[in-house]
């Protein structure tokens, strides 16, 4: 069906159906009528989800904002703003094939193709009259400041609030502090956005909403480590959207314990039958994003017998704190990123991952513009291999597919996999 | 039982048939456009040399960017760890290869068993490589033995600042437009690959001893310039294009008694 969609209908052209909220109504009824096959339930859930979300912003009449990746959602949640992550829905354009469109949109109006490609892809989609302008944009300055600029300017253009969140670098007191009276006015300005007061109350239940799902997520990534689990980083990107736009939302946790009791039962299976899957002869951590344009990486490893059995993005990096501080507890996981402040607890947070999930090599993808990704490899390269993990940089794009290039990505694989051998 | 090594390049094939650790046969190609229609001659050629028939050969592994284009290889395997293992053998006290080729250049790390450790390769374009030598030698109306020849020290070095083939092209002519000797404009030219290569070697970092492969490391002046700014020796074999077919025949060697 997915194929029908990108070859038949989409053929590289920008289909204005997608406009057509009716468009996403059939699509949630065709995930519950299971006319899209999924291999995860939870899968055909997050994507069901994803389209109410996307339906509700054609549809109007409900606020929507643009948000960053990492801006706190929960307040949304609370206030029924729906949100509305450029970068995800880049990647989504991406996969379906008309991301060159926007891209060559956005480069047409003097965006640089410096500039990160899920930006240049989000910019083209709204000065396009793709997407709907939104009530506002909201962006936080930890991890991806491009987003900060893009947004500020988009923000400018239309005359629209920019609502930023500054998260400082060193994870202490003061900072909590500093982040937690932020939170406060950001409150106030989103009020604004809805044109309702946010009730405490549901503010709580947002953040009650982020801890069940955090340990729903906690129960997936603990399975995640058994030698059966069929769950690869492949299909695991699909759940990406719940990362980015669904803390606070009271049907995410949900889909996370829908995959932890798939997981458990597919386990379970694979146990019983005689021809269970095997382990893989590599074990393979995956770092950063993947590309979202066919590109066959992952299947490549996979029939070269290299399993992803991780990614760092799916790691739970932020500790359980009390959600009746709602403020607090949102803080703290902006402050906890692992990603974000000194080097070494990026490495720290990688060498925990490989030794979880016994992992033979790791594979960063360095996305062109992810400057905060790229920046410090040598180091963790030096610091993997003290451990003695061989480490591979795929240099490449997850948008502009004219940043690929297959041959080159494809000897690198295999050097990489004779290394191991 | 005798088993080859071929190698198909961007810009040449190479193929080494081996008996036992001895040579019988090596042939180096241009490989032009079609890879497959290469591979079938180059190996042609090597079995007539060698007086063998295609059925004697025990087991066949390619390697190259062509790799994949060759019908008759038993295993397919990539220049990474074929030229690793043709400068292990050649020099068991190899640390680390430079290998640039038609269109790639990548820096191996060995360990003192010629296991790759580590490697890196050059980005997406061919700056730096054979081919871009081979452009600058035709936008110079010139050989690539005169761009071999090394310069004497009191050549100025020309400023060749872009990173792209094409436009370091456009600079190489503006500079013969103005004037600008052309040896001047060699060295220019030498070093600007000097310095990319040394910025990849650094990477992954340079162990002694240094040996460099592929059709490149055939130009001394660039050999020279590159042991003067790393300050090692660097060790070239007889025919370094070749290095990567030694390397596919020898891993064929110990997939045929496997």
């Amino acid at each position: 069906m997915y194929d029908f969609i990108k070859n038949k209908i989409i053929r590289g052209k920008t289909p204005s159906m997608f406009r057509l909220p009716f468009v996403y109504s059939l699509g949630k009824a065709m995930v519950r009528c299971n006319l899209l096959k999924f291999s995860y339930r939870s899968a055909a859930m997050t994507v069901e989800y994803g389209m109410e979300q996307i339906r509700r912003i054609f549809k109007g009449r409900s606020p929507y904002v643009w948000v960053s990746a990492f801006f706190p959602t929960e307040f949304l949640h609370a206030l029924d703003i729906v949100s509305f992550s450029p970068e995800v829905i880049s990647a989504l354009i991406t996969s379906l094939g008309f991301q060159n469109n926007f891209l060559e949109e956005a480069e047409s109006r003097w965006w640089s193709r410096d500039n990160c490609s899920f930006h240049r892809c989000a910019m083209g989609g709204l000065i396009s009259n793709f997407y709907p302008v939104p009530a506002a944009f909201c962006a936080s300055s930890h991890l991806c400041e491009g987003g900060v600029f893009l947004f500020n300017n988009l923000a400018r253009r239309y005359h629209r609030p920019f609502i930023l969140l500054d998260t400082p670098l060193d994870n202490n007191d003061n900072s909590l502090l500093y982040v937690t009276r932020q939170l406060q006015k950001i409150i106030t300005l989103l009020e604004g956005v809805a044109g309702t007061r946010l009730r405490v109350e549901k503010l709580e239940e947002a953040v009650f909403n982020t801890e069940k799902t955090r340990q729903a997520m906690l129960k997936v990534n603990e399975l995640r480590r058994h030698p059966y689990s069929p769950l690869r980083s492949k299909d695991a990107f699909a759940y990406l959207y719940l990362y980015f736009t669904g803390m606070g939302s009271r049907v995410v946790p949900g889909i996370y314990e829908t995959l932890a009791a798939e997981l458990e039962k597919k386990i379970k299976e694979s146990q019983n039958s005689k021809g269970g899957e095997t382990s893989p002869r590599y074990r393979l951590l995956w770092m950063h994003l993947q590309p979202f344009y066919q590109n066959g990486i992952m299947d490549y490893l996979e029939a070269n017998g290299a399993e992803l059995v991780f990614e760092d993005f799916s790691h739970v990096y932020w500790e359980s704190w009390d959600p009746g501080r709602p403020l607090e507890y949102i803080a703290n996981r902006m402050l906890a990123h692992f990603n974000y402040g000194r080097i070494e607890r990026r490495i720290k947070v990688i060498k925990e991952l490989a030794r979880r999930y016994n992992v033979d090599g790791v594979i960063h993808f360095s996305h062109w513009g992810c400057r905060q990704s790229c920046g410090s490899l040598n180091i963790i390269r030096n610091s993997l291999q003290e451990e003695g993990l061989p480490f591979l940089v795929l240099d490449g794009d997850c948008v502009d597919s004219r940043n690929f290039a297959s041959g080159q990505v494809q000897t690198r694989i295999d050097g990489f996999l004779e290394m191991l051998a | 039982m005798p088993v080859a090594g071929i190698d198909i390049g961007s810009l040449s094939t190479e193929v080494v048939i081996l008996k036992k650790e001895e040579m019988l046969a090596q042939v180096i190609i241009p490989t032009g456009a079609n890879s497959k229609l290469a591979a079938e001659k180059a190996m042609k050629e090597a079995l007539e040399k060698s007086g063998l028939s295609f059925n004697e050969l025990g087991y066949i592994v390619a390697t190259g960017y062509g790799r994949v284009s060759v019908p008759f290889a038993n295993k397919k395997v990539t220049e990474i760890s074929c030229h690793g293992k043709g400068a292990f053998f050649l020099h068991p006290g190899v640390r680390t290869v430079i290998d640039i080729g038609g269109q790639d250049s990548k820096v191996i790390r060995l360990s003192p068993q010629g296991k790759v450790i580590d490697f890196v390769m050059n980005e997406k374009c061919a700056a730096g490589t054979g081919r871009f030598l081979e452009v600058m030698a035709h936008a110079l109306e010139t050989d690539l033995e005169e761009m071999s020849r090394p310069s004497a020290p009191s050549v100025k070095t020309a400023n060749i600042s872009s990173m792209c083939t094409v436009f370091a092209e456009s600079e190489v002519v503006s500079l013969v437009a103005e004037g600008h000797p052309r040896e001047e404009i060699i060295k220019g030219i030498i070093y600007s690959v000097v310095e990319r290569t040394i910025s990849l070697a650094r990477r992954v970092g340079v162990e002694e001893e240094l040996m460099m492969t592929g059709g490149v490391a055939k130009n001394i002046a660039l050999r020279e310039a590159l042991e003067k700014s790393l300050g090692i020796k660097i060790t070239v074999p007889d025919e370094p294009q070749a290095v990567g077919a030694l390397g596919a025949a020898l891993l064929a060697a110990e997939e045929a008694v496997k």
